[in-house]
């Protein structure tokens, strides 16, 4: 009989997860069987059980901040032994070749497969009959390459929201080169926003956070930013406009009011979008008129994944996270989508 | 009696364009007054009469593709004669010390004044409107006026000040050059300059149409490709091939995600046109590493180098001249897009 692995899955847009077990793809040459401990719950889960980006494959078994440890591995594996404790993230495979994979873009890989919502591809890149599905689950293989080891300061359960939420938001802080004199603003303090904050800091930048209310005030000014702006009160809008090099928004809502961020932007800065909302993103013409430049990210590739674990580990920054008990997965769903996760629900088997 | 300058004014959004005189702003020790001969009609122009958002205040004189000969100047006025042939583009005044102003970026200062649709305010608080150039006279500071090199006709100068300058400029702020491919959307009076300013920077250029009918002309140009966007193997063979893509469409009824799926992973589009709507910009091409920017014509050393680089390339606009008298007729043919390239109204 085949083997099966079992997770909790969406089975349509109405997003209830329930058991549900799948066949995994053969375990290659080069890829690694992980058996999962923990996995964080990413507001990309949240897109995709709905299908809020693109049709979801039903049934899904989303989740990408997995940890677990090495229980198989394949025969031309060197760096990895059984046992080890690992991390995946977003991606369960790249082709490590193409010109993506070889300027550091392994998210690019015209070969990539997401670790969810995507199908397994053959040697010639023809899809197979296997699907990929995430960590709300029992067990996963993916490619060697897109496995990491998790450093020893880091917990398992902490080291999850580092995988995705931590690489997404490090990516583009280390690109755009932050660091003192910088004047970053985070908006959104959620799962990634409350690490962005701490990347920045670290980095050396005056950090401005900025939030939907009053209520994240004390906690975002621990986790380094210099100010704290409410989003919602229009003094605090006017003394912060115009005053910031770069934004990072990490707001996936559809009702986002990006003119008011984009104002908060010095002439010539850069609003990095990271949350990606399902509707597209109305730009008005103004910013474009003050030089200001929008782009986005896409997490991270497998040398930014290392030197991300590397900088957590040398400026001690760690997710603030609660657990929640694997079989509990729709109420650890449900406390993301009402805004009452502080900051990452992190499931544990 | 007051001093009046005589244009042709649009009274309201209809933009019928009538004889219309106004008093100036007093000609102040840095400024310069130049009599119009010549002043190209930009789409902006019919953008401000039109004035989708309410912002124009009528009546207004629109043009600021402006060329003309100094008739007065200020006394402290030294790099300019009585009579210099000079061009006025979309901006009359900026301060020359500010933070911006240094940095090049006159075109943000934040005390600028633009050429049309704006209010120049003297010491007291007093002030004029700021009008352009369908008139016979015109009035700025000696920061935001250009000499013409005698390489260059008036007529065919006019375009060069907005509409050359605002392509000009982010193509060589983005290196812009061999190795690059370079897209522009668009062949009209921005879009046939950037072809000509790009081929001759030595990047592969892709002139992007809604048709083939102006295939053969953007060849001559100095297209490198043709693309003709009505046809789905067109865009299917230029799929994620571009650096770069200038879009000079004003936005409405624009398939952006056509033109995304044009540009390259870590891509950029660049948006010259100024849309009247907010762009509707789908969040795959941001997970792609594209770029979204724009920008706002070029400050007074970018005038300087792209005429220099207009000269020593040869990159003339494709123009049309018009009686000034005939202003509406000119702009019709901008409305019905008939214009080849572009319309300049003639004193
Ligand atoms: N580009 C990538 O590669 C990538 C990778 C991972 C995740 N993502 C995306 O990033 C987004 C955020 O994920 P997350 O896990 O951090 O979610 P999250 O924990 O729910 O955090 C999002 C935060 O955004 C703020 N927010 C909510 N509605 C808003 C609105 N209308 N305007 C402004 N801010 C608003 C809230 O913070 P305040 O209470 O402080 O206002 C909220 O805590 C999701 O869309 C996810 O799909 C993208
Ligand atoms: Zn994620
Ligand atoms: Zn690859
Ligand atoms: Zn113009
Ligand atoms: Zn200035």
């Amino acid at each position: 009989m085949a083997e099966e692995f079992h997770g909790y899955a969406a089975f349509d847009k109405e997003g209830i997860l329930k058991p549900y077990s799948y066949t995994p793809k053969p375990l290659g040459d080069e890829d690694i069987e992980v058996e999962i401990s923990h996995c964080g719950i990413c507001g990309s889960d949240l897109h995709t059980i709905r299908s809020g980006w693109f049709p979801t494959i039903y049934p899904a078994i989303v989740g990408h901040e997995i940890v677990g440890k090495v229980l198989k591995k394949g025969s031309k594996v060197t760096d990895f032994n059984i046992g080890d404790r690992v991390g995946i993230g977003c991606q369960v495979y790249s082709c490590g070749k193409c010109d993506e994979c070889n300027v550091g873009y392994n998210q690019l890989c015209s070969k990539m497969v997401f670790t969810y919502n995507d199908v397994w591809k053959d040697a010639e890149g023809v899809p197979t009959q296997y699907q990929a599905h995430g960590g709300y689950a029992d067990k996963i293989r993916a490619h060697s390459d897109s496995v990491f080891h998790i450093p020893k300061e880091i917990s398992s359960a902490e080291a999850c929201p580092l995988l995705c939420a931590g690489l997404t938001t490090f990516l583009p802080l280390k690109h755009h080169k932050v660091g003192p004199g910088n004047k970053v603003g985070i908006v959104g303090i959620g799962g990634l926003g409350h690490l962005a904050i701490q990347w920045a800091a670290k980095m050396g930048a005056e950090v401005t956070a900025i939030s939907q209310s009053d209520k994240k005030r004390d906690e975002a000014i621990k986790l380094g930013a210099t100010h704290f702006m409410n989003a919602s009160d229009p003094n605090d809008v006017k003394k912060f406009t115009h005053s910031l090099d770069i934004i990072l928004t990490t707001s996936g809502d559809s009702n986002t009011d990006w003119t008011k961020y984009m104002n908060l932007i010095k002439n010539r800065g850069t609003l990095v979008l990271i949350g990606l909302p399902d509707a597209p993103i109305p730009i008005p013409a103004f910013a474009f008129m003050r030089f200001i430049k929008v782009e986005g990210t896409l997490t991270g590739g497998s040398q930014d994944m290392k030197d991300m674990l590397e900088f957590a580990v040398k400026h001690n920054i760690r997710p603030l996270i609660q657990k929640v008990p694997m079989k509990d997965v729709n109420e650890g769903v449900k406390m993301v989508l009402n805004g009452k996760a502080r900051y990452r629900i992190v499931l544990e088997n | 009696m007051a001093e009046k300058f005589h244009g042709y004014a649009a009274f309201n959004k209809e933009g019928i364009l009538k004889p219309y005189s106004y008093t100036p702003k007093p000609l102040d020790d840095e400024d310069i007054e130049v009599e119009i001969t010549h002043c190209g009609i930009c789409g902006t122009d019919l953008h401000t009469i039109r004035s989708p958002r309410g912002l124009t205040t009528y009546p207004i004189i629109v043009g600021h593709e402006i060329v003309g000969k100094v008739s007065k100047k200020g006394s402290k006025v030294n790099n300019f004669n009585i009579g210099d042939r000079v061009g006025i583009g979309y901006q009359v005044y900026s301060c020359g010390k500010c933070d911006e102003c240094t940095a090049g970026y006159n075109q943000l200062c934040p005390k600028r004044v633009f050429t049309i649709n704006d209010k120049w305010k003297d010491a007291e608080g007093v002030q004029y409107q700021a009008h352009g150039g369908y008139a016979d006279k015109i009035r700025a500071h000696s920061n935001s006026v250009f000499h013409i090199p005698k390489e260059i006709s008036s007529a065919e100068a006019c375009p060069l000040l907005c509409a050359g300058l605002t392509t000009f400029v982010p193509l060589k702020r983005h290196k812009v050059g061999p190795g690059k491919k370079v897209g522009i959307l668009g062949i009209g009076g921005l879009g046939h300059l950037a072809i000509q300013w790009a081929a001759k920077m030595g990047a592969e250029v892709i002139a992007i149409s809604q048709s083939d009918k102006k295939r053969d002309e953007a060849n001559k140009f100095g297209a490198t490709n043709f693309l003709n966007a009505s046809d789905p193997n067109d865009v299917e063979k230029f799929t994620r091939s571009l650096d770069i893509i200038f879009s000079t469409s004003n936005g409405s009824n624009t398939d952006w995600n056509k033109y995304i799926g044009l540009i390259k992973n870590h891509g950029t589009l660049f948006l010259l046109g100024v849309p009247d709507v907010p762009i509707p910009i789908p969040a795959f091409a941001f997970l792609r590493f594209i770029k979204v920017e724009g920008s706002l014509t070029g400050g007074s050393q970018d005038m300087r180098d792209m005429l220099e680089f207009a000269v020593k390339h040869n990159v003339r606009p494709l123009i049309q001249t018009t009686p000034m008298k005939d202003v509406n007729e000119g702009i019709k043919m901008m409305h019905n897009g008939k214009a080849k390239y572009r319309v300049v109204l003639e004193n």
